[in-house]
């Protein structure tokens, strides 16, 4: 039987959700098979969480797959901690091969490091959010977030000696 | 720099749109999944009818509780899930390994006790007590049941509200309790299988702080002196019978209610002379008591009946002559007291 509520929260937040799977797997299939499985594992505690906060519950749920199919390696890909050179700016093809070091850069992070920076940066969460929903430390977050930041910022070419990036300079505020 | 990578990152995703049919999709994964799992239980089912017990310890781990990280395997120590997952009671896991269904822990003194406590729906701490567990046992095991239905008034104070999940490990098995220390001390506790209404929140709260398990704190000061308020009570088996089976006392306290304070003659019987009491309150007629007490203008006398037992907590009934239902031992509640009243005041010599 249908849960009361369940499909209009499918059709108006898929959207969003769709958009931090795709960050999460850089794969638009693969982005729209983690979305349904986290909907159909939702579906049996919707009465629940209707009420409550189940957008969370379904990026929790995204995150806790995301981590076994990395785990399993079932994306078949190999995180590297080289990554793509970067290209020179100033064109619309430098524009392109730009985006392309970035998602590959994104793709090289260990999965922690990018599911901090896809929810602390991408979907603008507090720091207290995602470390809620990673079940971590807000300390675990900053650093992690600093990590994978300076991690994509040397993928593009940036100053390396510039210092890590905190939390607080970007995104959202604390507690928000 | 930072906020450039910020803003190159939130235009990284593609425009999807993704199928049209998706709720569709997900239904459909939802049935197959559901199918999966009775396919699962009736493969089970016939393992368990030949006979191993294993597989009927899998199955009952399989439940259709939320997946969580507190889910163990029968005897395997556990630790906090991150989340409360859900209204109260609620436990990660229902008991596995060990009987849940006939008292809310077993009676046996547990191998470790974890303790998780809950800010809201996240884990705020966790910690394992270093003593007390037999204790904890003994004040555990012998929790009334709540009755199928049975609901009792609560006060509506507003504050704040701790949730705990006490994670016990046996030898062969596991037990998630769940309680809640909120401000009308209504919340009930529960193992997932069997459900308490005795809130013990208070008790949880001060033996996290303490890291053994305590005594429950003793009620607030009354003026009164009530001497058959000294110790805690409620006891298993009360929800069946207004006075369980195998009692080895009782003590009387009459209650007389004056301007200000209430005074109190109290009478403890040991022998056989108050066997025809126990009689006479269980051949009451009972419902599941509802805690209320409507006036009936009668003189506000009360007595308080402490059966007490070789082992585990005693048993209270509260006759008031003055209420209507005049008889509750806080599970089940009778309305007429006139066949117990003679039986009372005989025992507590004074005639009639």
């Amino acid at each position: 039987m249908e849960p009361e509520g369940f499909r209009e929260f499918v059709a108006a937040r898929s959207p969003a959700l769709l958009r931090t799977a795709w960050m999460l797997t850089g794969d638009t299939q693969l982005a729209e098979d983690l979305l349904q499985t986290a909907l159909a594992r939702t579906w049996p505690h919707w009465l629940r969480l209707r009420d409550g906060q189940p957008e969370a519950y379904v990026r929790r749920v995204m995150l806790r797959v995301t981590g076994s199919w990395w785990r399993r390696r079932w994306r078949g890909e190999t995180p590297t901690a080289a990554v793509p050179e970067a290209a020179a700016s100033g064109d619309a093809f430098a524009a392109v091969d730009e985006r392309a070091v970035l998602l590959a850069a994104l793709g090289g992070l260990p999965n922690r490091q990018r599911q901090v920076v896809v929810l602390r940066y991408y979907d603008d969460l507090s720091e207290r959010q995602v470390a809620d929903l990673l079940g971590c430390s807000v300390g675990a977050v900053k650093s992690q977030a600093a990590r994978g930041l300076a991690k994509l910022r040397a993928a593009l070419g940036a100053d390396a000696d510039e210092p890590p990036v905190g939390v607080e300079d970007v995104g959202a505020e604390e507690g928000r | 720099m930072s906020e450039d990578i910020v803003r190159r990152l939130r235009a990284l995703p593609p425009e999807m749109a993704g199928p049209g049919d998706r709720f569709d999709r997900v239904r459909a994964r939802v049935l197959r999944r559901r199918r999966m799992v009775i396919a699962a239980a009736a493969a089970v089912t016939v393992v368990a009818a030949l006979g191993v017990p294993v597989g009927l310890a899998l199955a009952r781990g399989g439940s259709d509780l939320p997946p969580g990280p507190a889910v163990a395997r029968p005897g395997e120590a556990l630790s906090c899930p991150r989340m409360f997952g859900g209204p109260q009671p609620w436990v990660p896991q229902r008991p596995t390994g060990v009987d849940g269904r006939s008292r809310l822990v077993p009676q046996q003194q547990p191998r470790r006790a974890l303790v998780c406590a809950f800010a809201g729906q996240h884990l705020s701490g966790e910690r394992v007590l270093s003593g007390g567990l037999d204790r904890l046992a003994e004040d555990l095991t012998w929790l009334p049941r709540k009755l199928p239905g049975q609901s009792h008034p609560c006060t509506l104070i507003g504050g704040p509200q701790t949730d705990y999940l006490i994670g016990l490990t046996y030898p062969d098995g596991t037990v998630w309790v769940s309680a809640a220390q909120d401000p009308n001390a209504c919340v009930d506790t529960s193992n997932g299988e069997f459900t308490s209404q005795v809130n013990i929140g208070r008790q949880v709260a001060a033996s996290y702080a303490a890291g053994a398990w305590v005594p429950a704190p003793a009620p607030p000061p009354s003026s009164d002196r009530d001497p058959c308020q000294q110790e805690p009570f409620g006891r298993l088996g009360q929800e069946t019978a207004m006075v369980p089976p195998d009692p080895v006392s009782v003590k009387i306290c009459k209650g007389t209610a004056g301007r200000t304070t209430t005074s109190f003659d109290t009478r403890t019987a040991t022998d056989d002379g108050y066997r025809d009491l126990v009689d006479a309150l269980n051949a009451l007629p009972t419902r599941p008591s509802t805690w209320s007490c409507q006036d009936n203008g009668r003189q506000p006398v009360f007595y308080e009946l402490m059966f007490r037992y070789a082992a585990g907590p005693p048993v209270r009934v509260l006759v008031r002559l003055d209420c209507t239902p005049a008889i509750d031992n806080t599970s089940l509640e009778a309305q007429d007291a006139s066949t117990v009243l003679p039986e009372i005041t005989r025992l507590l010599g004074t005639g009639s």
